[in-house]
């Protein structure tokens, strides 16, 4: 049996498998999105019509009950209609304020925006109307009202590309968000294990600055990691941090550290079970790809973590 | 009173959810059954097992149970490990040596619907 998208008067048959978000934009309608994993909530609309569960996965309890869902995680059994847009969740407007190169493929974007969020959460930068990416804030707020995100460029990466090669200072793009609950809570002395894959340094960086903020004083251990020894950043900011807050140590692992000082070549999985091989009663980050989340997940869990005090955010890559 | 309120309900459940799931993924015998890619989702998923297994309110019948697991095949010594883990979380958490007979009793009730006999 197919089941129907009903949509401004159409009927749209899914093909096997299809997701109402790739029927309608098939079918030629306009409908913003993103990561088509379920992150950024750009592809929400509204219905009245019965919704798997799947579909609601991660929303709040008041916009479940409004109707409100994910078409892109939606693949629904029976024929379903479509009110319409969800309220679409406000954007605002931010300045660009620099675009500078952090390492050869990762690239710090200043935005200056009036904007509420807690530090380590994730906003969405939009391109135009319909097209965006969720993006980690590694700054805190503070009355500048600087964003700062980095953004790791991919050779056919649509939004890396268009960062790095069209934005100039001065420029306007719409942001909307905040979203996320990878952020520092809890007490202040128990111990902090905060790990980074890539650009998960940003979310990371910001928690980071918001726990010294807070003044928390249990041991921080910050480990950040990269395939490539070039593709690190920060060395410098987070050995100096270390300077002035004794009870934080920085790691920086590499699978192939190019001779760079500082820089530990090793496989990041078996230094951290090398250098915490029990990791009871710490508070656990992680941010990065899939895989590293999952496994660094699985890991951090293993050597006696609890699962309420691990935190992760997972970098899904567009369309994965 | 049942077993699961004499043990202290859902917050007994909370207790030995961690050191309960940890032990079954660090078990060769049935780790595949539960290490996917969504730990969140296996985690509520075995505290639904402990509030069953603890006697507490869960809305399975033996229907529910032989459904839920019978595309694992599951044998005698999965469910032996499973059952194993179940005690040694318990010892560990020093819950008495009554009570812990009493939630195998609850396990072993519902064993031929997960094993599909
Ligand atoms: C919650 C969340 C937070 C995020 N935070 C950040 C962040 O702080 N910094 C950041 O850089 N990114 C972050 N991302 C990822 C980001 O949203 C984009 O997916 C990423 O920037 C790629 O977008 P793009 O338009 O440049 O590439 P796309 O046009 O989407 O991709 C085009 C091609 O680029 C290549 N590519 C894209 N992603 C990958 C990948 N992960 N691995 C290998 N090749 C790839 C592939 O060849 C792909 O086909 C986050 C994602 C989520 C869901
Ligand atoms: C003591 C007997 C057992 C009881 C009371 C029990 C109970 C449950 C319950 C309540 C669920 C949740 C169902 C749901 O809501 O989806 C479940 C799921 C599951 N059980 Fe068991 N179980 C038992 C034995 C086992 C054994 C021996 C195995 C394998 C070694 C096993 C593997 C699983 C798996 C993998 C799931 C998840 C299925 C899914 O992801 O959909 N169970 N079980
Ligand atoms: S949540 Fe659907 S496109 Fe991102």
């Amino acid at each position: 049996m197919t089941a129907i998208v009903h949509y401004q008067s159409t009927a749209v048959p899914l093909d096997h498998g299809e997701t109402v978000l790739d029927a309608l934009l098939r079918s030629g309608f306009d409908i913003p999105h993103g990561c088509k994993a379920g992150a950024c909530h750009a592809c929400m609309l509204q219905s009245e019509s019965e919704l798997p569960a799947t579909a609601q996965a991660g929303l709040k309890e008041n916009q479940k009950s409004l109707g409100y869902f994910l078409a892109c995680q939606c693949k629904p059994a029976e024929a379903i209609t479509i009110a319409g847009a969800a309220e679409a969740t406000k954007r605002s407007s931010a300045e660009v304020i620099s675009i500078q190169s952090l390492s050869k493929s990762v690239v710090r974007l200043q935005l200056k925006a009036d904007f509420k969020y807690i530090a380590g959460q994730y906003i969405n930068l939009w391109k135009d109307p319909l097209t965006c990416r969720s993006y980690s804030l590694a700054s805190i707020p503070t009355e500048d009202n600087i964003l700062e995100l980095h953004i790791k460029i991919f050779e056919h990466g649509v939004f890396g590309q268009w960062i790095e090669n069209d934005l100039r200072p001065g420029d306007k793009v719409d942001i909307s968000g905040p979203m996320g609950e990878c952020f520092y809570s809890g007490d202040k002395s128990s111990p902090l294990l905060m790990l980074a894959m890539g650009t998960g340094l940003a979310p990371i960086y910001g928690i980071l600055q918001d726990a010294l903020v807070k003044g928390h004083v249990g041991k921080i251990n910050i480990v950040a990691a990269a395939r490539d020894a070039n593709d690190l950043y920060y060395l410098d900011l987070l050995s100096n941090m270390a300077k002035f807050n004794p009870q934080l140590n920085t790691h920086f692992v590499a699978q192939c550290s190019d001779g760079r000082e500082n820089v530990t070549e090793a496989d990041v999985y078996s230094y951290v079970k090398a250098e915490f091989s029990s990791t009871k009663g710490y508070r656990v980050y992680l941010c990065g790809g899939e895989n590293f989340v999952k496994k660094m997940k699985r890991q951090a869990f293993l050597a006696g973590a609890n699962m309420p005090d691990i935190y992760a955010d997972v970098f899904l890559a567009f369309g994965e | 009173m049942s077993v699961y309120e004499k043990i202290g309900g859902s917050a007994a459940v909370d207790a030995a959810v961690d050191i309960f799931y940890r032990k079954v993924l660090a078990d060769d015998r049935i780790s595949e059954f539960f290490d996917t890619v969504d730990m969140e989702a296996q985690h509520a998923k075995q505290k639904a097992f402990l509030t069953m297994a603890f006697g507490g309110p869960n809305s399975y019948s033996g229907k529910d149970m032989r459904e839920a697991h019978k595309h694992m095949n599951l044998t005698e010594e999965h469910f032996n490990a499973v059952a194993e883990n179940l005690v040694g979380t318990l010892t560990e958490l020093e819950v008495p040596q009554e009570y812990i007979d009493e939630i195998v009793g609850i396990a072993l009730s519902v064993k031929d619907d997960v094993l599909n006999k």
